[in-house]
């Protein structure tokens, strides 16, 4: 497809697939009081028949048989659409500040315990990013929590999808080169405005290089791709002032003729504030963690009712923990805030399940408890993100990573 | 009883070409095969002519009976001894075309504790610090140079990587390797063609990258410096490569030498190395042995210190095969015991090592 | 959304229709009252005279006095109002840099402007006992304090109340130095002592002439000499001492060691613990030692409990994960149901952040396991017992302080907002009037408060409508 690391990808995954068998018999049996299918979908004693990963069947108006898992109530696993569990900056290759041919699959340690605590806290499949310390820092990738530990039992075919920021994260670090710069990071961008630039000169020299083929470059065909919407592109910006110019790079590219991105805003706190760009494009958003008092990443300000107003407004919305498992910050406590915050019940499973699989593409394998889908449940104590609820259990394509106790 | 022989005396009785060969025999000679009770090998021009039970003597052969068992010289994988800071060159990410062995200085005092150490070869390695820091070698300690150019050195862990200078990361220093196989020059060019590869990882996580790297390319070599290597065990063997682990010390963490024992049950071939410059060459037998206690089959552990690390150095090293050099060791019992001494080392037949008694 | 307009209508109307009347008698009418001592009451009413609770109970057996204000809120859960065991925020600076320091008082530091008192007011918070911070060895004493008020004398609800001693070591010093120190003021004390009745005994006056050219008073009490007492050590004759020769800065410590001022021990580790305990035991405030116990601390709760101390307080970690070196898998502690199962009961903290309000930790408690009374105990009668004051906060009873918050449901749900909160009978917090949580929960700006936003133009609108792409 894009470039050689993905394509090996591709080439492992197919390699690593077995070969179609003749029905088995059920692996794993789990019964819930409350079997939350979809948003809007309850299913009252459920029994779920789980085979060789994935959820064979589901059947309602069932008493739970001696000795299986059970629980009050099971939703689907969870994704997360902005986990960052990676290296950190190593993850990332800012040699150049727009890096398109390469890939975060090639920084990932499934032997780190964060992948485990992660699965354990119901967030069963994530959207990993290289770190946002470059303008395009290359390829995300879909990667589930629990597994075997090997990139190709891992990581999860679904939409391709791009990383970058505006903001200044990407400017920090670098240096007007004065004197003798002893690195690269005597170079531009130094500001925001140096970041869009940066975006800005990208998306025209891949245009150009669609037109005329002595202007092709190494990395160009990933942004011609981008601008044909083929590849999906995530950026973080964090205030109104960096989705506004999301949005406009967005808008700029369509009015010159260039193509048509397709954009959804990571960390987009401030999304609330204008909302009318969003609206108008049809951009989605990843929100980022509640904070307590208001100001989160880059001095955004955040309300607790941003997760009502924006889908008042018809945005598609996700809420992100980054990686998180603590009682207070991880994904599941993140959907109780929403609730506290004006959603119901079902908008803020959405925001957890079934929003964000639709972002990453995968919406098929994941984040809904229904034939054929990925064996991924979250079972819980009570209803699920009440404050006084508890992940309790936790399947991860069929296998038990979370027992009840 | 023995017969005595001065060192001096022996020593212009090895000398090559001169004064015929020499017959050691000992309580157990530890042949390629096996051990040999009572075993005898015979050494012309420094070279192994003979090993077996029941050799007969030549008529210009020397008998000297020694008590002990009689072993190759083990064999060090991983060092930089002599080096003097010459170990690691920080001005390129890559040099496939430096070798290790224009570094080599056979007159630092560093050789002594080889000897007493009884390791008669030596892999000498770059620090980690460059994506490709060089070509190995492998030496006798104080010796000669048995194989200039052993290995590729590729760094698949954050060692590699230096502020300010391109590859920062995993996915760009992996990127920055493929192109330059793709059209392959140099040091890269001969990868395959007699010159190994020495993948060097840290972390698990490296070490399957670089098992990958190697597999894509079917390369031959071995990956170093993972302690849990273990884990990586299905892939290694489906790689074909082997495995030198970091030094195993006495309160080391006990999941390091089960690992290695899992490599032995796999057929992984292994070996040790010892790491930084200061690190005792003793380290490598309480290595075996801690990796012994583990489960690590006796044989195995003997291989890795000995023909199993040879193999891995792409070097006639670590065997008292026929034709192979006589570098050898005395020790005061078995040498898998840890309460056995080095007595003597040969090189070459030459003493090199040990008192002789009166 | 209308059902509460018409709340807030009705409870309007319900104010104003007594207000002409003013006085000290209020009678609050709710849906529901959760007293914390005994079952919910249905339909209840809660009068208020002067400050005290004066009666509690269904509707339909209370009196209300003709002169009584009545608050009408019939659709919200009455709660009493949350009582934190030991904090050290909404101070000018919650520790000095001098190690042992018992003569310092929180009076001088409390700020009563502080955001912090008007976040735990608006959590429902309503008892705070205020501290020093950890970083020291012996602190000064502290006070209990309302979150209302402009003056410090206006927040005081208990002064002189506790002193603050770490034994989780202060930065920079080891945990041998930490104790070295400390036990070093207990036996300068005693040294001290042991002189001050040698001098009295040799008929030396100079300890006394001393205190009064200090401008120290002899009246009375601090005129008279008292023996001393203590179950850890005493020092005979200190009767022939008048209290006023005491030095005042070490006379605290003297009340530490007869028992009478609570201490609020900080402790990180398990070993803290067990060396804080020996050190009380040794010098009588065993008793009254409440424990401030770090995440790891469980390990010893044998030991707490054996001990017999006054109280413990968790910090806002509940659950406490480790992994042996080298272990594969993390173990996981769950602090609240420990301790609930080794019998020793525990007060909740916000621990110094208003992130982690004391409703949501007892949430966070249930959703662990522990029983849901329990749990609310820990935020209410239990941290009223551990700061001395059960019988005066905690529960809705009658004789306790008129200390009740309002809420819009279950104390412990998320989507539970608090309306009112009402101090000694005062309705304190009105979350109608509350602008700067509007501004956190919906973004509005309170007028006045900032910079009015400008307008964005859309920079891009005349490009977008000026011909049809």
């Amino acid at each position: 497809m894009i470039y050689p690391g993905f394509l090996i990808s591709c080439v492992l995954l197919a390699l690593a697939s077995p070969a179609p068998e003749a029905p088995k018999p059920v692996d794993l049996t789990v019964h819930a009081d409350y079997l939350h299918v979809a948003p809007g979908e309850v299913v009252r004693n459920a029994l779920i028949q789980i085979r060789d990963g994935k959820i064979a069947s589901v059947l309602p108006g069932r008493s739970a048989p001696d000795g299986a898992l059970s629980a009050h109530s099971i939703m689907a696993g969870m994704i997360d659409a902005s986990a960052r569990v990676t290296p950190g900056d190593v993850a990332v290759e800012q040699s150049k500040e727009v890096i398109t041919n390469l890939s975060v699959t090639d920084s990932l340690d499934f032997f780190n315990p964060a992948w485990d605590r992660l699965a354990r806290t119901g967030v069963t499949t994530t959207l990993i990013a290289p770190p946002d310390y470059n303008v395009v820092g290359g390829f995300s990738v879909v990667v589930k929590t629990s597994g075997p530990k090997r990139v190709e039992a891992r990581v999860v075919t679904g939409a391709s999808i791009l990383r970058g920021a505006i903001g200044e994260l990407p400017s920090a670090g670098n240096s007007p080169a004065f004197g003798r710069p002893t690195n690269f990071y005597a170079r531009r961008p130094t500001t925001r405005m140096g970041v869009e630039w940066e975006w800005r000169k990208a998306f025209f020299d891949a245009a150009q290089s669609a037109r005329f083929p002595d202007a092709e470059f190494e990395g160009a065909d990933v942004l011609r791709a981008c601008l044909a919407g083929d590849v999906r592109i995530f950026i973080q910006a964090w205030t109104t002032a960096d989705i506004r110019t999301a949005v406009y790079l967005d808008e700029e590219m369509q009015a010159e003729g260039y193509g048509d991105l397709d954009i959804v805003i990571d960390a987009g706190a401030e999304a609330w504030k204008e909302p009318a760009f969003l609206v108008r494009t049809g951009t989605p958003v990843v929100l980022p963690p509640f904070p307590a008092t208001g100001r989160l990443g880059e001095r955004a300000f955040m309300p607790w009712d941003t997760g009502r107003k924006l889908t008042d407004l018809g945005i598609m919305i996700a809420l992100s923990a980054h990686g998180e498992t603590g009682l207070k910050e991880r994904l599941s406590a993140q959907a109780g805030y929403a609730i506290r915050g004006g959603l119901t019940f079902d908008e803020a499973l959405a925001c957890v399940t079934t929003t964000p699989a639709r972002l990453l593409g995968v919406e098929k394998q994941v984040g809904a408890v229904k034939s054929g889908m990925d064996a991924d449940l979250v079972l819980w104590n009570g209803a699920p993100f009440s404050a006084t609820s508890n992940i309790v259990g936790v399947v991860a394509s069929g296998e038990v990573v979370l027992t009840p106790r | 009883m023995n017969i005595l022989i001065a060192p001096i005396l022996s020593a212009l009785c090895a000398v090559s070409g001169d004064t015929g060969s020499l017959v050691l025999q000992a309580e157990v000679v530890h042949g390629p095969d096996g051990p040999i009770e009572k075993g005898r090998i015979l050494i012309r021009d420094g070279k192994i002519e003979a090993i077996g039970a029941g050799l007969e003597l030549p008529e210009d052969g020397h008998l000297i009976e020694l008590e002990g068992h009689l072993s190759a010289g083990l064999v060090a994988m991983g060092d930089q001894t002599g080096l003097k800071g010459e170990a690691l060159d920080s001005t390129r990410q890559i040099m496939d075309g430096a070798d290790l062995a224009f570094g080599y200085d056979k007159t630092d005092d560093g050789w002594g504790a080889f000897l007493e150490a009884g390791v008669t070869a030596v892999l000498l390695t770059p620090k980690p610090g460059a994506l490709v820091g060089g070509r190995t070698a492998v030496v006798k300690p104080a010796g000669a140079m048995v194989q200039r150019r052993a290995h590729l050195h590729v760094c698949f862990s954050n060692a590699a990587f230096k502020p300010g200078v391109a590859p920062t990361s995993y996915p760009g220093a992996i990127s920055m390797l493929e192109q330059r196989m793709k059209t392959p020059t140099g040091g890269f060019a001969l990868l395959g063609k007699g010159l190994g590869v020495l993948l060097a990882a840290k972390t698990r996580a490296e070490g399957l990258r670089a098992v990958a790297f190697a597999k894509r390319h079917d390369l031959t070599g071995a990956l170093t410096g993972v302690s849990r290597a273990g884990d990586l065990a299905d892939e290694l063997h489906d790689a074909g490569l082997g495995v030198i682990l970091p030094p195993i010390g006495a309160a080391a963490d006990p999941r390091v030498p089960a690992s290695a024992a899992t490599l032995g049950k796999k057929d992984i071939p292994l070996a040790f190395s010892l790491g930084a410059t200061n690190r005792s060459p003793h380290a490598l037998r309480i290595s075996a042995l801690r990796c012994m206690k583990a489960g690590l089959a006796r044989d195995a552990a003997w291989k890795a210190l000995t023909s199993g690390a040879g193999e891995i150095a792409n070097a006639p090293v670590g065997s008292l095969a026929v034709g192979r050099a006589a570098d050898m060791v005395l020790w005061s019992g078995d040498p898998l015991e840890l309460t056995s001494q080095v007595e003597r080392v040969w090189i070459e037949g030459k003493q090199v090592h040990g008192d002789d008694d009166q | 959304m209308n059902i509460s307009s018409i709340t807030h209508l009705t409870a309007a109307l319900a104010l104003t229709s007594a207000a002409a009347l003013g006085g000290d008698s209020h009678a609050i009418k709710v849906g529901k009252v959760i007293t914390m001592a005994g079952e919910p009451i249905e339909n209840g009413i809660v009068l208020i005279e002067s400050g005290r609770i004066t009666a509690v109970g269904p509707a339909s057996e209370i009196q209300i006095p003709w002169d009584a204000e009545v608050f009408a809120a019939p659709n919200l859960v009455a709660f009493p109002g949350q009582v934190e065991a030991c904090t050290s925020q909404g101070m000018d600076r919650a520790n000095e840099s001098i190690d042992v320091a018992p003569f310092l008082n929180v009076v001088d530091s409390v700020d009563p402007v502080n955001f912090f008192y008007e976040e735990m007011l608006r959590a429902g918070i309503t008892t705070l006992n205020v501290q020093q911070g950890n970083s020291t060895v012996i602190a000064g004493r502290g006070m209990i304090v309302k979150p209302s008020g402009m003056t410090v004398a206006a927040m005081t609800v208990r002064p002189e109340a506790g002193i603050k001693i770490a034994i989780t070591p202060k930065r920079g010093k080891s945990r041998a130095v930490q104790l070295m120190i400390l036990r070093e003021a207990f036996a300068g004390l005693r040294r001290t002592l042991e002189d001050l009745v040698q001098e009295a005994n040799d008929g030396n006056d100079h300890a006394r002439r001393e205190a009064l050219a200090q401008g120290r008073d002899f009246e009375a009490e601090d005129g008279k000499g008292r023996a001393m007492t203590g179950s850890g050590w005493i020092v005979e004759g200190l009767e022939a001492v008048p209290r006023a020769s005491i030095d005042s800065k070490i006379l605290p410590l003297l009340a530490i060691v007869e028992g009478r001022i609570s201490v609020y021990m900080a402790c990180s580790t398990p070993m803290d613990v067990l060396h804080g305990l020996e050190i009380a035991k040794e010098n009588g405030f065993l008793a009254q030692t409440v424990l401030l116990l770090g995440p790891t601390c469980w390990k010893v709760s044998d030991e707490i409990k054996a001990a017999g101390v006054r109280g413990v307080i968790l910090s806002s970690t509940l659950e406490h994960t480790e992994r042996a070196p080298f272990a594969e898998e993390d173990t996981v502690t769950v602090l609240p149901t420990h301790f609930a199962e080794k019998g020793i009961p525990f007060a909740l903290a916000s621990q110094n952040s208003t992130t982690q309000s004391l409703w949501f930790q007892a949430a966070r408690c249930v959703a662990l396991g522990v029983d849901r009374e329990v749990a609310l105990a820990a935020i209410t009668s239990g941290p009223a017992e551990v700061i001395g004051l059960s019988s005066e906060v905690g529960t809705i009873e009658k004789g306790k302080h008129g200390n009740l918050v309002l809420l819009s449901g279950d104390p412990l749900s998320l989507q539970t907002q608090v309306r009112y909160v009402f101090i000694e009978g005062k309705l304190t917090y009105d979350r109608t009037t509350d602008t700067r949580l509007q501004h956190l929960m919906d973004g509005v700006q309170p007028e006045g408060t900032s910079a009015d936003e400008p307008v964005v133009e859309d920079i891009h609108e005349e490009e977008r409508t000026a011909g049809d792409k």
